[in-house]
């Protein structure tokens, strides 16, 4: 099974999204099945605030609504993939937050970044590929087929990258 | 997939396509539907492997020339065109590398390296892209490399090549804008293909020495196969991958360093 971690009440594009994946949704690591080929944490929304103002309880929301949060789930769902004969943790974080306001979601989207290479190599030895994808909030369904090459055998050799999931402008469709 | 499949009925041109990660992608994209031009400098070795595509069912014949002469990269889209139609898809995968010390490297094998690597997927891409943009259509994949990302001694001018790729897929894309032609670039680790060997005779080591070197660098502990570099060229030139429109898939098996 795929799981798809979300940090609030579901709302209607993750619901989506994990349907595309054909993934269950989680909220905490005691709902991770013990048959677990793949998980998606997905990032954690938090209100935009000016550094200056952003106090100790708003920082210590972002980190641990996404880097804890994120740290925990890979924790749990590690052992239970690797014995379901491996598969891939999918870390995703927010595209493009060197806007003003963003400072402490950046500063946990950039650790969650980092925990997954860090976590690709504890992780490599049984068979549990981790990267992180960057994604757009509000367009998550542009991230379904990077999302799906991600958790599947064709992205065998990609490990430990921070792989974008959405387009930076470049390629925008009308 | 089956009759919704983007590459089915399209026109793909696979420069250096007799061998290693470019035989593999002629061989993904002809099973997907495409009707593959397959190029290599030698018209044997091209060839060869369009007629191992044909006896497989696929439409596929060989397009020999050498893409640092855009002359003979002119001429070989024309003859492409006459065959089966314009050019829709382009994997620019031609590359050579001769190890080499900067401090011993003759000025010919700098500019070998550059005009077959760099200079060949320009060449490729100034020829097909008007056509492309007439058409609205067009997707390109451009094999760099993870050593245009790092430093390896023995390859400053692959590594400069390769890096070259990845900041022409960029200026590339940021030209081509949401026009409906796509450009992405894939930067491959180590791959089992024949550069093994000349690189393990250049570290003076046995063949098979050079391939366990390479795989302790990585985290899953192997090289990869040709194939595996191939399904991922398809996913960048198939749906679903506008994210990666200027960028490169880096895919090492993981690295040692971040």
């Amino acid at each position: 099974m795929i799981a798809v971690s979300v940090a609030g009440p579901v709302n209607g594009e993750e619901r989506a999204l994990a349907r595309a994946l054909g993934a269950e949704v989680v909220h905490a690591p005691g709902e991770l099945p013990d048959l677990l080929r793949g998980l998606v944490v997905l990032p954690a929304a938090v209100p935009r605030r000016p550094f200056a103002e952003i106090d100790e309880a708003l920082w210590r929301r972002a980190l641990d609504a996404n880097l804890t949060r994120a740290m925990e789930l890979s924790r749990a769902a590690g052992p239970r993939i690797a014995a379901c004969g491996g598969g891939a943790i999918v870390l995703a974080v927010p595209e493009a937050l060197t806007e003003p306001g963003w400072a402490h979601l950046a500063a946990a989207s950039g650790a969650v970044a980092m925990l997954a290479r860090a976590l690709a190599a504890e992780l490599a030895p049984g068979g549990v590929r981790v990267n992180a994808v960057t994604v757009w909030p509000g367009r998550l369904a542009e991230a379904v087929p990077v999302l799906r090459l991600l958790l599947s055998e064709e992205a065998s050799y990609v490990v430990g990258e921070v792989v974008p999931a959405a387009d930076d402008g470049l390629a925008r469709w009308s | 997939m089956g009759a919704a499949d983007v590459f089915a009925g399209r026109v793909a041109l696979v420069t250096g396509a007799s061998r290693g990660i470019g035989a593999a992608v002629a061989r993904r994209l002809a099973a997907r539907g495409a009707a593959v031009a397959v190029n290599a400098i030698d018209g044997a070795e091209a060839e060869a492997t369009a007629a191992e595509l044909r006896e497989a069912g696929r439409e596929a014949a060989a397009f020999p020339a050498d893409v640092a002469d855009p002359a003979q990269v002119a001429s070989m889209v024309r003859a492409v065109a006459a065959w089966r139609g314009p050019v829709e898809v382009l994997v620019n995968n031609a590359g050579v590398l001769e190890m080499t010390p900067l401090a011993e490297m003759p000025p010919e094998v700098w500019h070998r390296v550059v005009d077959v690597n760099l200079g060949g997927t320009f060449h490729c891409m100034r020829e097909v892209v008007p056509g492309m943009l007439e058409r609205g259509f067009g997707r390109i994949v451009n094999v760099a490399s993870f050593w245009g990302l790092v430093g390896v001694a023995g390859a400053t001018h692959y590594g400069a090549s390769k890096g070259g790729i990845l900041a022409l897929t960029r200026a590339v894309a940021a030209e081509l804008g949401p026009s409906g032609v796509r450009v992405a670039a894939i930067a491959p680790g180590t791959v089992d293909t024949e550069q093994l060997r000349a690189d393990a005779a250049f570290a003076g080591i046995a063949l098979e020495e050079m391939r366990a070197r390479y795989a302790a660098d990585t985290l899953i502990g192997r090289i990869a196969t040709p194939e595996e570099i191939a399904g991922l060229v398809a996913f960048l030139a198939g749906e679903g991958a506008e994210a990666f429109h200027g960028r490169a898939l880096v895919a090492t098996g993981g690295r040692r360093v971040a």
